[in-house]
Formats: structure tokens, C-alpha cells, sequence
């Protein structure tokens, strides 16, 4: 037992260095930040994809979209970060989900002081999963926009757009 | 064995695999055959009618010789088995061996260097097959 919290904390270690790397490399090798944001997006989302392929092979169907969502809150964040979001909130009719995390892995070690530099620094680190969270989705079919905040690291909110043309 | 043919399609129904068995017969039916099996898959897993909670989506139609079986996973990749006529298999032997086999495209997929919905070529998902096959008597 004691092995696996071992063997976790060098797994997390490692994925916190690489991130670490990779958002430095892609700021620095982008014109600007939309540049770097569709790069990291790029990233996760094939990412994601794969994830879906591996993880939904295990699942039944899926009924509805909300089913989705909270699969993605519950199962996926259980699997990836090991917790679950804290809150969802939905908007149906616009089919806006906002995915809350109140200590999301990735942020942890970000210094957690609220001014704007730390704020807008540290978002970058969100575009990653962003794309991880795009990319899950569109392998279940669903087209989605998803966007990042944060709130007081290490708290950050996902949002998600569905685009109206999914099926129901 | 008594497989024909096995067929992976994507989610556009783009053809990623498929492989003939014994076949006599031109490739050509055995394509025309895994197609007629998709509007049969495209029935069963239509959004607007009650979807089955289950990937495994039992034999889809009977030809004189064949008999097609299919399985849609929740990516909407589509798994079709064609089977010849001779084989008395059970259904829960097929339900193992698809998902097997979804089991073995999983692992293809998940390889950082193959891109998603393109055409598999790689030899140990061949190999892979094979040992399959050669393991559950169809």
C-alpha cells in the first residue's frame, strides 16, 4: 500500500514537471497567447481522444448528455486527478456546463495569492486540460468549446459550450 | 476457422481494417456485406429511438452462406464479424471475442503514434488478431 502512494506521488511528480516544460516551451515558441492557447488545446485534445477510446471501453452506453457531464466530473476527474469536481452547474437551454474544482491537481503548486500576474501566468496551465476535457467529449461525439478560469488557486472553474447541433 | 472477415469502422464510417478469412469469394462481397451491415447498425443505434445500453448489438442480418455480427463502441467505432454459416458458436462466445477485440483496437488507439479514425497497419494489432482468433474457436 504504502508502494502505490509511492508510486503515485512520482507519477504526479513526473506530470508536473512535463506540464511544467511543455507550457513553458509552447509561450515561448508562440507569437502571442491564442497562439499558445490552440497549441496546448491541440495537445490535450488528442490527449483526451485517446483517453475516451481507453476509458469508455469499460462503460455502458451513454443515455443523455448530462449523463456525459457527470460521467466526466465523476468517472474521468476520479481517474486523471483522483477526486471528483466539487460543483456543476448547468445551463440546458444553452447546454453551458461549468465544471467547478476546488484544489484541481495542476494548480496545486501554484503560489496562491490572488493578484492578477499570478492569475493570468497560471491560466496557461489550464489550457491542457481544456484540451483533455475537448478532446473526451468529441470522442463521445459531442462538439464542445471549453474555456478556463480561475477563481483562488487552486480552485478553477471549466466551462463547457455544447454546440446546439449535437444530438440529444 | 469459421470466420469470413473482420471489419473495424470509424465514426464516419470511414473503413480503418478489414481482413478476409478463406475467402473464395472477391473481396468485393465481403465489402458490399460489412456495408449492408452498417445501415443495420445505423437502425439499432439511432439517437432518437431508445439506445441500447450495451455495445454488443447481436447478429444484424443473415445472408445464405453468413451471418454479420456487430458491436458499436461508445466512440462510435464500429466492430463487424462475419461469420460463415458452419460455425455453431455461442452467443456469449461472441460477446467475449468482441470484446476482445475492442480490447486490442483499444490498444492500438491509445499508441501516441497512430492518429485516430485513420487506417491501422500495424503488425502487432495484426498479431494480436491472429492469437485471438486462433484462441477462441469461432
Amino acid at each position: 500500500m504504502a508502494r502505490h502512494i509511492h508510486e503515485r506521488f512520482v507519477k504526479s511528480s513526473c506530470m508536473d514537471y512535463i506540464l511544467i516544460e511543455m507550457v513553458s516551451l509552447v509561450t515561448d515558441t508562440s507569437a502571442n497567447d491564442e497562439v499558445a492557447f490552440h497549441k496546448l488545446e491541440q495537445i490535450g485534445f488528442r490527449v483526451g481522444q485517446k483517453l475516451c477510446e481507453r476509458y469508455t471501453s469499460e462503460t455502458p452506453r451513454f443515455q443523455k448528455e448530462l449523463d456525459v457531464v457527470r460521467y466526466l466530473c465523476k468517472d474521468i476527474w476520479n481517474l486523471l486527478f483522483n477526486r471528483r469536481i466539487n460543483h456543476l452547474r448547468s445551463i440546458k437551454k444553452k447546454g453551458v456546463y461549468v465544471l467547478q474544482d476546488n484544489e484541481f491537481e495542476w494548480l496545486r503548486h501554484v503560489s496562491s495569492d490572488s493578484t492578477e500576474n499570478t492569475r493570468i501566468l497560471a491560466e496557461k496551465y489550464l489550457y491542457f486540460p481544456c484540451g483533455i476535457i475537448k478532446g473526451i467529449m468529441d470522442g463521445l461525439n459531442f462538439k464542445c468549446y471549453v474555456s478556463a478560469e480561475i477563481l483562488t488557486p487552486p480552485t478553477c472553474t471549466f466551462t463547457l459550450k455544447l454546440a446546439s447541433t449535437n444530438l440529444e | 476457422s469459421n470466420v469470413a472477415a473482420l471489419a473495424i469502422l470509424g465514426k464516419f464510417n470511414n473503413p480503418l481494417w478489414l481482413k478476409t478469412y478463406n475467402c473464395e469469394e472477391v473481396g468485393l462481397k465481403i465489402q458490399y456485406i460489412v456495408h449492408s451491415a452498417l445501415d443495420v447498425i445505423e437502425e439499432k443505434v439511432k439517437p432518437k429511438k431508445k439506445v441500447p445500453s450495451q455495445m454488443f448489438l447481436r447478429d444484424l442480418y443473415a445472408t445464405e452462406e453468413f451471418v454479420v455480427y456487430g458491436y458499436c463502441t461508445n466512440t462510435n467505432i464500429k466492430l463487424i464479424l462475419v461469420l460463415r454459416d458452419t460455425s455453431n458458436a455461442r452467443e456469449q462466445e461472441i460477446t467475449q471475442f468482441f470484446q476482445r477485440f475492442h480490447a486490442i483496437y483499444v490498444e492500438t488507439a491509445i499508441n501516441p503514434f497512430y492518429d485516430l479514425q485513420t487506417s491501422i497497419e500495424s503488425p502487432s494489432f495484426e498479431r494480436k488478431i491472429e492469437e485471438r482468433l486462433n484462441m477462441n474457436a469461432l
